[in-house]
């Protein structure tokens, strides 16, 4: 793991925004202002990927600003120190029977009796179970089973754009039998093995390193598609999304601005009647805060 | 009841391209903000601004959640990207290093509409073409 240096000192409350303009002119990727508590003073800090690009950029700043404060702590920071704070305020999760436990909640927070249990640890990939889009997709997931129990037996989940596995190590949890996930960051796919020693207990999902057009390659197809993906992505993929659901099949979108809702709902709708005329599709949504999700029922 | 803040902090990050390495990881994980949702949400938000530097200030309440609200860029950083230049001059009445058009500032105008103290369009032209002077642009109909 690498170390990096932070920089950082007390500044007057004229200099915030003074300092903001600067370094969004400059395009600093180093410096940012910082309250800790909301009633502190504002300190000026930085983050250096090692003592001597500190000292430099401080010069250079020195430069343009002669009344910066004199006395800058400098500390190192450690790696593991960040990138592990945020567990204190990730907890346990349910819906019904689906249970998402963090790793390090593991020993404290023993699921009921027959629960569907899913431990993860998202690190660096996207999907801690803790954002909106990822447990709209859950539900989505909890629904359908709800709707037919009998498809766990013999119907394919596919997760395209699966970050940390939390879905399709969910949808293993609720008794699918096969589950195909997909990511073209193979940070994420490695989180996912990860994520999937971690859950023994469960049937082993295959992961993938695939982008949208390779993951739907040589006609995949799955009764449930899970696409927790944004808005941007979504869009220009439609194609291989859409040409990956069987007939019956459900395709549940996630990861869209509720302002972006009717966009994608437009664009999918008038994209699933040139691509597959022969289905008929019904269509619901729903949000959560400034997430929503788009379900698309093919008959 | 509204939820309680905790810190404050102000990055400028490029649009659509936020990600975790520093300054973004560590300076919201040591707040414990979860820093792939930030990344995600000010992804999903900014990417149509893709190219831009956006100054971003975040706020952390005390579950550790956050909201975050984007400004618009100095005028000087959209100056420069109208004019297509990298830098102003640093004799802006002598040196020349570029021009801008009136329809180029009454467009930063729009942009900046809401940060501009400025009473009417005139008022608003007027500032952004005297940012555009002091640094060696010239203006042209």
């Amino acid at each position: 793991m690498s170390n990096q240096v932070e920089l950082r000192t007390g500044i007057p409350d004229e200099m915030a925004d003074i300092l903001e303009d600067y370094f969004c002119e400059t395009e600093s990727p180093y410096w940012g202002i910082m309250q800790k508590e909301i009633t502190d003073p504002y300190e000026l800090f930085g983050i250096f990927p090692d003592s001597a690009t500190a000292e430099s950029e401080l010069v250079k700043l020195r430069q343009d600003f002669k009344n910066l404060p004199e006395d800058f702590e400098l500390t190192e920071i450690i790696d593991a120190d960040w990138q592990n704070a945020y567990k204190e305020f990730v907890k346990p999760w349910n819906d019904r029977q689906l249970h998402w436990i963090p790793l390090w909640e593991r020993d404290n927070s023993p699921p009921p009796e027959g629960s569907a249990v899913v431990y993860l640890d998202a690190g660096m990939a996207f999907g801690t179970g803790a954002h909106e889009t990822t447990r709209l997709c859950a539900r989505r997931l909890l629904d359908y089973l709800e709707a037919q129990p009998e498809a766990r037996a013999s119907h394919d989940v596919i997760d395209a754009g699966c970050g940390s596995g939390v879905l399709a190590l969910s949808a293993s949890a609720l008794g699918f039998k096969k589950t195909y996930a997909f990511d073209f960051d193979a940070e994420a796919i490695t989180v996912c093995h990860s994520n999937s020693a971690e859950n023994t207990h469960l049937p082993k999902p295959e992961f993938a390193v695939a982008d949208l057009e390779r993951g739907f390659a040589n006609g995949r197809q799955g009764d449930l598609v899970l696409a927790n993906i944004q808005t941007d992505v979504l869009i220009p993929h439609s194609k291989p999304l859409i040409h990956g659901v069987k007939c019956p099949g459900t395709l549940a979108l996630s990861g869209i601005l509720t302002k972006e809702l009717e966009q994608v709902r437009t664009h999918f709708a008038a994209e699933f009647a040139a691509q597959r005329p022969e289905a008929s599709i019904e269509i619901d949504s729903r949000q959560d805060g400034e997430w929503g999700d788009l379900l698309f029922r093919l008959a | 009841m509204s939820k309680k803040i905790t810190g404050q902090i102000r990055l400028q990050l490029p649009a659509g391209a936020a990600n975790p390495a520093p300054p973004v990881g560590p300076a919201l994980g040591a707040q414990g903000v979860n820093i792939m949702g930030f990344c995600k949400e000010f992804n999903a938000k900014t990417k149509d601004q893709a190219g831009m530097i956006l100054p971003c200030v975040i706020t952390v309440y005390a579950d550790r959640s956050f909201s975050f609200i984007l400004k618009s860029p100095p005028a000087a950083v959209l100056l420069k990207k109208a004019a297509g230049i990298a830098k102003g001059s640093g004799v802006p009445n002598k040196d020349k290093v570029g021009t801008v058009t009136r329809k180029q500032i009454l467009e930063i105008c729009e942009i900046k509409k809401a940060d501009l103290n400025a009473k009417n369009e005139d008022a608003a032209f007027s500032i952004i073409a005297g940012t555009a002077r002091s640094m060696g642009l010239e203006i042209a109909d």
